[in-house]
């Protein structure tokens, strides 16, 4: 018997992870738009009936179908991209708005592959061995680009202006 | 590979700030639904026009049939209870030329050509201005 997702299965999906699979996609497409076409072409498919009878992790796989969507845009393959600095990405705490704009700056200076690591890890809350499944690497890998990531993006945050004395 | 302590709290600032939310979900199939819809609605187009079509095609040759027919008697009816002509048919170059080749003189021909007045019966105690003018005597 298959399992076809219904529309509230579909919509509850699209609200847990929702914020955290369009920040993945903002990370590697660049832009909004991309983006947001990437993420909504992926709950298109599930409520066009998509079969998730095989998946065993739906939060990895709908990261993973995010991740091939853009993947799948020769327009991102071709280029290397470029992040867009106008929108914003998070809803900072304390609405510190300079922290968000500076949490922003400091992903962009990551390479591409730490940032997704990092994204998958933190915000979407996948372990290392779901990022190396997704991201077809191994989980060391996926575990050495995060520490690397990590410490890359704290001494962007935090050395110039102290913005996490009080983290 | 272990994460450090201050990984970990790096980590829970980071998790701090949240994602925004994306747009509205995408609605199911909305092209098709879209698709549908349209074609339903040229579907209704259609089917009123063949209709309108059908309609007009039965009524109105009735209407033209009876409405020509009707000309055609009032026609009819307004040539035979016409009035007669009562003045001769009004001068033209070419009846002017007829007569000119017709007639056996010039003054003949004019006399010919002449239009007559019209007589137009007036009230009792009326008089036309031309007939009040001519009776008038002008001093010069």
């Amino acid at each position: 018997m298959q399992h076809q997702p219904r529309n509230a299965e579909v919509e509850l999906l699209y609200r847990r992870h929702g914020g955290a699979l369009m920040l993945f996609a903002l990370a590697m497409a660049g832009d909004r738009g991309r983006a947001q076409d990437a993420v909504q072409r992926v709950f298109l498919r599930l409520l066009e009936g998509a079969n998730l009878r095989e998946v065993v992790d739906v939060r990895a796989y709908l990261f993973t179908s995010v991740r091939n969507a853009i993947l799948n845009d020769a327009k991102v393959r071709r280029r290397s991209v470029v992040l867009e600095e106008e929108s914003a990405w998070f809803e900072p705490p304390h609405r510190d708005y300079a922290a968000e704009f500076n949490l922003r700056r400091a992903l962009a200076t990551l390479s591409e592959d730490q940032r997704e690591v990092v994204i998958l890890h933190v915000w979407g809350e996948l372990t290392f061995i779901e990022i190396a499944k997704a991201l077809e690497i191994s989980a060391n890998t996926a575990a050495s680009r995060y520490r690397y990531a990590l410490a890359k993006l704290r001494q962007a945050m935090c050395a110039k202006e102290n913005t996490c004395a009080n983290q | 590979m272990p994460i450090n302590d201050d990984d970990k709290q790096f980590e829970l600032y980071l998790k701090r700030f949240r994602p925004l939310a994306p747009d509205a979900p995408p609605s199911e199939r909305p092209r098709h639904s879209g698709t549908r819809r349209t074609l339903m609605q040229a579907a209704c187009a259609v089917a009123a026009v063949v209709a309108l079509a059908a309609f007009a095609a039965t009524v109105f040759p009735r209407i033209t049939q009876t409405r020509s027919s009707h000309v055609a008697e009032q026609s009819e009816e307004h040539t035979r209870n016409a009035e007669p002509l009562l003045y001769p048919p009004p001068l033209t170059i070419g009846t002017a030329n007829a007569l000119l080749s017709t007639a056996p003189s010039f003054e003949t021909a004019l006399d010919e050509i002449a239009v007559p007045s019209q007589r137009i019966p007036l009230p009792k105690g009326k008089h036309s201005a031309l007939a009040v003018l001519g009776k008038e005597e002008t001093k010069l």
